[in-house]
């Protein structure tokens, strides 16, 4: 099926890439990750994990705090990596500049990631995730029906019914068979007025990945391919319209 | 292992939690700050709900830097229903007004609400001339002058707004001055022949 895919207005709110290893870097490596990615950014948070442990057993409870990674963002806030000893994830908040750039921005940091450690990093899952907010004009109408814009809709008992607020999450087969989709599709807040917004959240992923590093590239040109087939199933024509 | 995203807790912070059950005696919950993802708990049900990503707060403790990236990371949410060329000079114009060298160590904290709500408005009005942007006391306000009128908008968090207008005529000059939710705006400015300064 072919599909018109650069739009004027894409509702791309966040495109993401990660890469998760099947054995945390070395921390040496992790170090020259951390400072090769300091260089290239002036905003460093620390990312902490806060455990919990419920031992109902014993009825006792632990708690563990430590730090496990850096998110780094750039001067404008659009882009950031986020890493931990066993995922790095680029990200690219909207204006989305077009897979070329994408893909051009992602594999950098992937390569410096590579570069830093002390072997090649063993791949253990790939993926790419486009979150996409479709705001809605109610055009006079408070009353949007669901199924005039996507694909994918609540069977209520009754057919007229009125739904507030609603969230589907469905991880589906894609046209390639080592890959898969979560998608999840529902309202959220709206963020214009006299609108309705809806999140369509595609994340394609390759788990396990039995390819190596140099594989990395041709795999994520086919995984973009594979979203913008999930992301074109899943609107109608009138959706498509508010994006030209 | 599942995930979903929620409001922060803290002060300038998503949550990212990953909840895991190893063996039906233990639970281990993770919470992870930083990239916004998580999931809601229920029942034994993981169910992942919608990421927005953190709004931070004010806070006096915020970096300069902190609360520009914090703004353009806001305007990243509404830049698709914006002309291209406005983010450039949004941009510049957030760097200035929150610049070392701009910034008064009494002035306060930028209110995400109000910009959100400045944001907000400059989509609904469909304007085709960016307005000079203001900021006072925490809040974002948009000014057109045209030449016998000049026309202030502050905007409130939650949509609301506040307007100042002052029109020189025949020797006199008139000022008047009122609020309203956003979505009245459209029609309010109507009355001070708003195509003749916001649309030209």
């Amino acid at each position: 099926m072919a599909y018109k895919q650069k739009y004027d207005k894409p509702p791309i709110t966040e495109a993401v890439a990660q890469l998760r290893l099947s054995e945390p870097l070395d921390d040496t490596s992790f170090d020259r990750v951390k400072s090769a990615l300091r260089d290239r950014h002036n905003s460093v948070e620390p990312i902490h994990q806060f455990t919990t442990q419920y031992d109902l057993q014993n009825t006792s409870v632990s708690n563990e705090h430590e730090e496990i990674g850096c998110k780094f963002v750039s001067n404008d806030g659009a882009e950031n990596v986020t890493v931990t000893k066993s995922e790095i994830t680029p990200s690219r908040l909207a204006p989305y500049p077009g897979w070329e750039r994408f893909s051009k921005m992602a594999n950098s940091y992937f390569d410096l990631w590579n570069d830093a450690s002390e072997t090649s990093p063993n791949i253990n899952r790939i993926g790419l995730r486009y979150i996409n907010r479709i705001d809605i004009p109610y055009r006079g109408n408070p009353n949007l029906r669901i199924e005039d814009y996507f694909s994918v809709s609540v069977n209520m008992p009754d057919p007229e019914g009125t739904i507030y607020d609603y969230l589907i999450r469905m991880v589906v087969p894609t046209s390639k068979k080592s890959f898969k989709a979560i998608i999840h599709a529902g309202s959220v807040k709206p963020h214009l007025v006299g609108h309705g917004s809806f999140l369509l959240d595609i994340d394609i992923f390759c788990t396990p990945f039995n390819g190596d590093y140099s594989d990395l590239n041709d795999t994520l040109d086919v995984m973009r391919g594979l979203k913008n087939e999930q992301f074109e199933s899943f609107i109608t024509d009138k959706t498509r319209e508010l994006f030209t | 292992m599942s995930s979903l995203t929620a409001k922060p807790e803290n002060k300038n912070s998503a949550v990212l939690a990953r909840v895991r059950e190893p063996d039906r005696d233990r639970i281990v919950c993770r919470f992870t700050e930083g990239h916004g993802e998580l999931l809601r708990f229920s029942a034994g049900v993981f169910s992942p709900i919608l990421c927005p990503r953190p709004l931070k707060a004010s806070s006096s403790d915020i970096s300069l830097d902190e609360t520009r990236i914090s703004l353009k990371e806001m305007y990243s949410k509404y830049v698709m229903h914006l002309p291209r060329e406005w983010r450039h000079a949004v941009f510049e114009r957030v760097d200035e007004l929150f610049s070392e060298d701009e910034w008064e160590e009494d002035e306060s904290q930028p209110n995400m609400g109000s910009w959100e709500t400045f944001l907000r408005l400059l989509v609904f009005l469909k304007l085709k001339k960016l307005p000079s942007i203001g900021f006072h006391n925490g809040y974002f306000s948009g000014v057109w002058v045209h030449s016998d009128i000049r026309m202030t908008i502050v905007c409130r968090p939650f949509d609301h707004i506040e307007w100042v207008c002052s029109r020189d005529g025949e020797g006199e000059r008139e000022v008047t001055a009122g609020d309203a939710p956003l979505h009245r705006m459209r029609a309010l400015l109507q009355s001070y022949n708003d195509e003749r300064w916001l649309y030209d």
